[in-house]
């Protein structure tokens, strides 16, 4: 069972790695930006529908993360987050 | 009493009536000048010196004067909104924080309904690399996987990375159609761009193509909303490789 706790340490881990690229790569400041709009979010989530809510935001994060060129050392841990991450919030709405 | 005196009293007569109708009206031009612009002033005081020209210079670029004086008006941290303003991709950018919706091209005046797909897809190609995620199949209403033949030509319009995932097999003919065809919220994009990308010869392209599935205008706001419907395409990271990289073109937007 996917718990709360387990969907915010992942969205915490997609926020590190965010910020290890941003150090290496400022054109992906605003990408962190839009990825910590929902920090506080992510850390209150108690019911289902908070969960499709960010459900929802993260798809669009997705959406907007394809504008962004991620370095080669993190483009494909943070494809992979983003796609783990939402399948974890997609198993706890089920 | 001479022609003259009768004459210059007739002029005066009219000159007065006039000045009383104008006293009387509701509305002063000179006031009408004055708020026009006092709104400005109070926050080139409040939000610092340069406020009103930059200000000005959205105006004189297209953002209506109504909707900004009202958005700021309403707005509890008017720095933030002067901030969000400033950051915006684009002048759509900022009509969505100025929920100017009637003047952003190619969205729905109804309320959001997500119609994605609930699940990924696997691919035919035998390789996990080339299926369809879960988070890129919400983007779809359908999906097929397809391999392109060679010389045929994709699309993609960004402020960003010329070689991302999403491309369309039509030339968009306006920004509206990026915007509510293809579902891309003014706040990933900028519209500024222009990439075109030719199957070589005897290569193909795998690609997931499919119905463009409907997303909200911004983070949190239900209506309007960007209603899809276009075709677009969905070319998987591994396919995005660097030869790949190396046969997208900018050209001239299309508009």
């Amino acid at each position: 069972m996917v718990t709360i706790e387990y969907i915010k340490a992942h969205y915490l881990q997609l926020l590190t790695l965010l910020k290890q690229e941003v150090s290496l790569n400022q054109s992906a400041q605003p990408f962190l930006d839009y990825v910590l709009l929902y920090e506080n979010k992510f850390s209150g989530t108690s019911t289902t529908a908070d969960v499709q809510q960010l459900r929802e935001f993260l798809r669009g994060a997705n959406r907007f993360a394809d504008e962004f060129s991620f370095s080669d050392r993190h483009g494909s841990q943070i494809r992979a987050l983003i796609k783990s991450l939402y399948h974890l919030l997609d198993t706890a709405i089920s | 009493m001479t022609r003259f005196t009768q004459t210059v009293l007739l002029i005066l007569l009219i000159f007065t009536s006039q000045l009383v109708v104008n006293c009387s009206s509701d509305k002063d031009p000179i006031d009408d000048i004055e708020n026009s612009t006092s709104w400005m002033d109070d926050l080139e005081k409040s939000l610092g010196t340069g406020t009103k020209a930059k200000l000005n210079n959205w105006i004189a670029k297209g953002l209506d004067q109504t909707k900004l004086k009202e958005t700021f008006s309403k707005s509890k941290d008017k720095a933030a909104l002067l901030n969000n303003l400033e950051t915006a991709q684009s002048i759509y950018h900022q009509r969505v924080y100025i929920e100017d919706w009637n003047n952003i091209p190619g969205i729905e005046k109804s309320d959001y309904v997500p119609n994605g797909l609930a699940n990924g897809k696997n691919s035919p190609w035998n390789n996990p690399d080339l299926d369809l995620p879960a988070v890129e199949a919400a983007n779809f209403v359908d999906a097929t996987a397809t391999e392109l033949p060679a010389g045929t030509k994709i699309y993609r319009v960004t402020g960003g990375n010329p070689a991302g995932g999403y491309w369309t097999k039509e030339i968009p003919k306006s920004v509206g159609d990026v915007i509510g065809g293809t579902a891309v919220q003014p706040a990933w994009n900028n519209f500024s761009k222009f990439y075109r990308y030719e199957v070589p010869q005897a290569k193909t392209l795998k690609v997931w193509q499919g119905t463009t599935a409907r997303q909200p205008i911004a983070a949190g706001v239900i209506n309007p909303h960007l209603p899809g419907k276009a075709i677009q395409l969905f070319i998987p990271a591994a396919v995005r490789d660097d030869a790949f990289k190396q046969l997208v073109q900018e050209i001239p937007l299309p508009w």
